[in-house]
């Protein structure tokens, strides 16, 4: 029985998406089998992030209400070696056309087959939310260092604890090394700390992802610091102990040592 | 040279700013519940100590017990005399 981790935010644009993809492209890179499931109805968009969207026949919606197989509605990576797989969101449907039920059993049929079922939740806190985190058993929060990001994150954290997802763990990402630095961003250790949650990884904002973005191409394929942070996301997630990047301006031991990856 | 020339570091801004509404966001209790949740500590540990009411701050917290994650209440008391008052 495979894993089903929720990547959410409560606010958009902090990079539910991206992470989902990439978390998943590191995974498929070490042999396990993944399924990526982009909950977005209506607003799809983890096709064209990771560049197969010429490859969707089906969607998510066409499996539930029966117009085709699931096997049907997977869209396959050729560059993954046929494990890293995408069900699609429905296109011209809304969040409502779905129930937390249906959802449920479509992930745990998927988590039979896969290593890794990864859902890429909508932004907000609607049907669209409660649906993907129903089918879930593990949650990552997903925020920006950024003070409406935060406080969104804090209040689905509140959600997802009321869900039964007992340890959602935190992913920061587009950290400005430099607005740090300089006292004009809060520091990883401060968003943590404020959100109370246990730390899965961070992720400095880069070019190289937003390049990735526009050429289809998930950035876990490319080198850069980026990339490194999300397959060192993929490696704690299969447990190994890898320590955080030094990011902030505040000695990389002290982080460390902060947020308990060193003594 | 590594602080912001306006003077004020906006990260720590934001911090404090993040706390004290998180603060409100996370109880979801009316100002007037918070108030007789503080007015009753004062009265239970008026037994033991000199306690006053401006001497209790309530504050939420997100912390882990053992595997899961929960919201926390904490209290902390000034204490102005260790006999009851």
């Amino acid at each position: 029985m495979g894993e089903r981790i929720v990547v959410t935010s409560g606010k958009g644009g902090v990079g539910k998406t991206t992470l989902t993809l990439n978390i998943g492209a590191s995974l498929a890179m070490r042999g396990k089998r993944v399924a990526l499931v982009d909950t977005d109805l209506g607003l799809r968009n983890l096709d064209v992030v990771m560049g197969v969207e010429d490859k969707v026949v089906y969607d998510l919606v066409d499996a539930v209400e029966g117009r085709c197989r699931l096997k049907q509605a997977m869209v396959q990576d050729a560059r993954f070696s046929g494990r890293l797989t995408l069900l699609p969101a429905a296109q011209t449907r809304d969040k409502d056309t779905v129930t937390a039920q249906q959802m449920r059993a479509l992930t745990a049929e998927l988590a039979e087959q896969f290593d890794y079922v990864l859902i890429d939740c909508p932004a907000g806190i609607e049907q669209g939310f409660k649906n993907a985190v129903a089918g879930a058993d593990q949650a990552i929060v997903v925020t920006m260092p950024e003070i409406s990001a935060v406080r969104d994150a804090d209040k689905v954290i509140g959600l997802l604890l009321a869900c039964d997802i007992p340890s959602p763990r935190l992913v920061v990402n587009r950290l400005h090394t430099k607005l740090v630095r300089r006292g004009d961003m809060m520091s990883l250790r401060d968003t943590a700390e404020v959100l109370g949650i246990p730390l899965l990884g961070a992720v400095p904002d880069e070019d190289a992802v937003i390049r990735a973005g526009n050429l289809g191409k998930p950035a876990a394929l490319n080198g850069g610091r980026a990339s490194t942070a999300f397959h060192n996301i993929a490696s704690r997630i299969l447990g190994e102990d890898v320590p955080l990047m030094a990011l902030d301006s505040e000695p990389a031991r002290a982080l460390l040592k902060f947020l308990g990856f060193a003594g | 040279m590594l602080r912001s020339k306006r003077g004020e570091n906006s990260g720590r801004v934001a911090k404090e700013r993040l706390k004290n509404v998180l603060r409100e966001d996370r109880t979801q209790m009316s100002a007037a519940t918070i108030a007789a949740m503080r007015a009753d500590i004062v009265e239970v540990l008026s037994a033991y100590a000199q306690v006053k009411d401006a001497d209790v701050n309530l504050y939420l917290l997100r912390g882990s017990a053992g595997d899961e994650t929960r919201l926390m209440m904490e209290a902390k008391v000034g204490v102005r005399s260790r006999t009851a008052g």
